[in-house]
């Protein structure tokens, strides 16, 4: 049995000492994560893609590994725990969704997808506004062949 | 105004598929050899329209022309913006190939409904803020059209879309107002130009014949 005399020394000590003494079990601790991957998304007119929904799915998983918006200035970082095709979908919340699959085997090879540039852009206009012009063209000679055959 | 591959059902699909897929099939055979340049250029012009961002605020919509191909194409809009749809989901990752469908019939639908409705009225008007009138008109009307029925796709997927289906007609609120004033700017200009361009159709098979196949 404790004295009461050497019980109410401690407390008054615990309750003295105690708050003066860091508590290391529950702080904070940071540091920079050095293998982390960043993603800049943009719209094709290179308009940051702001506040937009971001999965991330590790390969050979179904469940998605970590899920986050993007900032303002359209960029979200994850930390990959395995290298290999990770998925990622990107839905702006107004119908727009992309989705990829981002080899991250080596360092060198994170981010080895082509980003879509200007030019990229344009050549994709160009290339689609081709299409249209064959597809077309295509059409017109099948119907003048048919209504030729057809007044023949 | 896209709806993305992974969202809607798989009866919605098929059946917008399906629908889509008549109005193809319709539109090409009402188009006539002369038919294929103008077809074309607005086929060509909803592709690149897509690419004319608006910023509204933190989010931003893009012009659809819709309601101007609706006017000028009738039936063709469906092949016309099909085309279109299936190159901007290939070059641009803008909705999806096995939404082709549903964003052809979000799309087209409202077009061929504002050329019933107003395209004899263009085509009889004939003062300068009349016509600017209703060819707004026509751009608002198409585009909250297609606004409702991405809505109605989205509530069809779930409860849960529904804050996604406010936000895209929220967005689209001030799209409308660029899209009335840019519809009605073309649609001043071919009256002046190529009247007959503007097709009446309840007029009877004068320009858009299903004969001449």
């Amino acid at each position: 049995m404790i004295p009461p005399r050497i019980a109410g020394a401690w407390l008054s000590l615990v309750l003295l000492v105690g708050p003066l003494v860091p508590v290391g079990a529950h702080g904070i601790r940071w540091e920079r994560a050095e293998e982390a991957v960043a993603l800049r998304l943009s719209y094709t007119d290179y308009r940051p893609l702001r506040g937009a929904s971001v999965t991330f799915t590790a390969p050979g998983s179904d469940e998605i590994y970590f899920s986050g918006s993007t900032d303002q200035r359209g960029t979200i970082a994850f930390v990959p725990d395995r290298p290999g095709p990770w998925r990622f979908v990107v839905e702006d919340g107004l119908g727009h969704r992309h989705e990829e699959v981002l080899d991250i085997g080596t360092p060198a090879m994170a981010g080895s997808q082509v980003p879509a540039t200007r030019k990229t852009t344009f050549l994709a206009a160009v290339l689609g506004l081709g299409v249209i012009l064959v597809v077309f063209a295509v059409l017109g000679l099948w119907k003048g062949f048919f209504s030729g055959r057809r007044r023949a | 105004m896209h709806l993305a591959d992974g969202i809607l059902g798989a009866p919605l699909l098929a059946g917008t598929a399906l629908v889509g897929g008549m109005g193809v099939v319709r539109g090409l055979r009402m188009m006539k050899p002369e038919d294929i340049p103008q077809t074309a250029v607005l086929s060509s012009a909803f592709f690149i329209a897509s690419l004319i961002h608006i910023p509204i605020g933190p989010v931003s919509g893009h012009l659809m022309l819709n309601g101007l191909m609706g006017v000028l194409l009738g039936w063709r809009v469906f092949p016309a913006m099909l085309i279109a749809l299936v190159l901007q989901a290939v070059l641009f990752y803008f909705g999806g190939i096995t939404v082709l469908g549903v964003n052809l019939v979000i799309m087209a639908l409202p077009a061929l409904v504002v050329w019933g409705v107003f395209g004899g009225a263009l085509q009889r008007a004939e003062r300068v803020p009349v016509v600017s009138a209703l060819a707004g008109m026509v751009a608002v009307v198409a585009l909250g059209l297609s606004a409702v029925l991405v809505t109605l796709c989205l509530y069809s997927a779930g409860k849960a879309l529904l804050p996604v289906a406010a936000a895209v007609l929220v967005a689209h609120l001030p799209v409308m107002v660029v899209e009335a004033f840019v519809t009605a700017a073309i649609v001043v200009f071919i009256k002046r130009v190529r009247p007959d361009m503007l097709d009446d159709p309840w007029a009877g098979p004068a320009k858009s014949s299903p004969r001449a196949v």
